[in-house]
């Protein structure tokens, strides 16, 4: 039987009054926080619980953040589409080239392991161009660690992760603003971080028209606390969405004959992006690729490139 | 070099017993022996081995930076590592003296504006990189720079025929000079300057697979732009000899 989704998950909606309307000049730093804590609340039983279509979830934050980061701290151009096609079709081992690094090492953010060992840190590290020797990482995953105190507000502790991490490597806000992330997390209880804080930190909207604050100077608690109000109810969307289109998926599944079905669906609903080439249990090559032709044929799942050849494809 | 602690047993690392000024002063001149002997760059953590515990090796690389000042010779860094190299300014005397002719290593202009557009477009296929400069890039071409070591393989483009993207590699910004990626000029901002001339009109904001419809129109500009670039640059790749006659 398939698995996918036994009983539907209904992601909770945010209320209206959640919603900030203005700009980064129009609200003070205590509406911004109680924006965040609103949406935070909206998004906590999704981010807690385990629904089927999490790991698409996760990586296309990732995704959102990535593209963020490399194209306003990094000055990359690559966009959405060349991130995802550098993750998707390389081998294990390959250079991703900048971009594509960078996108990989918000992955491991979203991943299961914990950001703030050295050794991770100094890896993620390297992947967004400011390499941090061991010792190096060892002082600032030791920093990063005291910052999460008790009982203060989560979005307070994500700024002063990320000020502690420039405050020791002054180019380093890439990094900064992944440590935020997994340090808010921690600050919720959420079992695996959620890339959320750099999708919206660059918006027009966030900053209004004057310079961005930099990770700990005046402005940046506000900053930060506003950006995540605005990405975690961006979040919750992006996962109703999801949701539907898992349901949709999951009425497919009957349609289809193919013996490995499963694997190809839990593939889908794994990743942000699937390719027909790797090989998936049951299932030949060839079969691999109808298969999920049939799954576009039936709405199931979109083909996300718009090629003719290296196909990949989605939720 | 430093590999085994254990060939000299009674090195000392600490020197606990010398005043605070001699000891700093100790230190740095075993820093600037492992970096004159070693033939390639030097990482902090081999650095590590000859000073002691407490000793703060970023200010001790400073100092020593600062003590270079005026020497022909100067404290490089390339991410975490270090190396000395010769000025620039020198890098005709020394080129002289060897009898190194027009240097082997020294790229052509069209391989350095190759070069650049791999780094700045990274990652790129050959064929994108032709389109870029309005004219065939050869394959030996790209195999020569992969033979320096200054780019790599990178992912397969999803094109007909899979072709190979591009990467620029660690050596590419030793030789260079450069301590990460984000030290190249931002080719959007030379654009907003109008150092690029007609070319910034039809390329705002689209990502790195948009070259083929902002070549169509300039290739030349923004070819002489990469090649001038790589120029400038390239004025420490020309000199890089690393005074590295160990023993």
């Amino acid at each position: 039987m398939i698995r996918a989704d036994p009983v539907p998950f209904e992601p909770t909606r945010a209320p209206a009054w959640a919603r900030p309307s203005g700009s980064f000049r129009d609200h003070s730093e205590a509406e911004a926080l109680f924006f965040a804590g609103a949406a935070f609340a909206a998004l906590d039983s999704v981010a807690k619980s385990d629904p089927p279509w999490a790991g698409v979830w996760r990586r296309r934050l990732a995704l959102k953040s990535a593209v963020a980061v490399a194209a306003n701290l990094l000055h990359r151009r690559e966009d959405e589409a060349a991130l995802r096609d550098a993750v998707a079709l390389a081998r294990p081992g390959q250079d991703l080239g900048p971009a594509g690094r960078v996108y990989s090492a918000f992955r491991i953010l979203a991943g299961p392991r914990d950001l703030f060992g050295p050794n991770r840190l100094s890896a993620v590290a390297a992947d967004l161009q400011a390499p941090l020797d061991p010792e190096k990482a060892a002082e600032v995953a030791a920093a990063l660690r005291e910052t999460g105190g008790r009982g203060r507000p989560a979005p307070v502790v994500a700024a002063a992760a990320a000020a502690v991490v420039t405050a020791l490597r002054a180019d380093a806000e890439p990094l900064a603003l992944l440590c935020a992330d997994a340090a808010l997390a921690k600050t919720l209880g959420w079992p695996t971080p959620l890339p959320l804080l750099a999708s919206e930190l660059f918006a027009r909207r966030a900053t209004g028209e004057g310079r961005r604050p930099r990770p700990g100077e005046a402005g940046w608690g506000k900053l930060v606390a506003l950006a995540y109000a605005c990405a975690a109810l961006a979040a919750l969307d992006l996962a109703q969405d999801l949701a539907r289109r898992a349901g949709r998926l999951a009425d497919a599944a009957p349609k289809l004959r193919a013996k490995g079905k499963t694997g190809a669906i839990e593939a889908l609903l794994a990743d942000d992006a699937v390719s027909a080439a790797p090989p998936i249990a049951g299932l030949s090559d060839r079969a691999r690729r109808r298969l999920f032709e049939r799954l576009v044929a039936l709405g199931a799942a979109r083909e996300l490139t718009g090629r003719a050849a290296f196909r990949l494809y989605g939720l | 070099m430093a590999r085994k602690a254990s060939s000299e047993p009674d090195f000392d690392r600490e020197l606990a017993d010398l005043p605070p000024e001699l000891r700093w002063r100790e230190w740095k001149a075993r820093v600037e022996a492992v970096l004159f002997a070693a033939p390639k760059p030097v990482t902090r953590e081999i650095l590590g081995r000859v000073v002691g515990r407490d000793c703060a090796l970023e200010l001790l690389l400073d100092d020593l930076k600062e003590d270079l000042r005026g020497r022909p010779i100067e404290l490089v860094r390339v991410g975490e590592s270090f190396a000395l190299h010769t000025r620039p300014t020198f890098g005709s005397s020394v080129r002289i003296a060897f009898d190194i002719p027009a240097n082997a290593k020294q790229l052509t202009k069209l391989e350095a504006g190759v070069m650049m557009a791999v780094a700045m477009f990274q990652p790129v296929t050959r064929g994108e990189i032709s389109e870029m400069f309005g004219r065939e890039i050869s394959r030996d071409l790209i195999a020569a720079l992969r033979e320096e070591g200054l780019i790599a393989a990178g992912p397969r483009s999803p094109k007909v025929g899979a072709p190979y993207a591009y990467v620029t590699t660690e050596k590419f910004l030793f030789e260079f000079g450069l301590e990460s990626l984000r030290d190249l000029p931002d080719l959007e901002k030379l654009e907003d300057t109008g150092l690029l001339g007609p070319a910034s009109r039809e390329e705002p904001a689209r990502a790195g697979l948009a070259l083929e419809s902002a070549t169509d129109e300039a290739p030349p500009d923004r070819a002489s732009l990469l090649a001038d670039l790589a120029g400038v640059l390239g004025l420490r790749a020309e000199e890089d000899e690393p005074e590295e006659d160990a023993a």
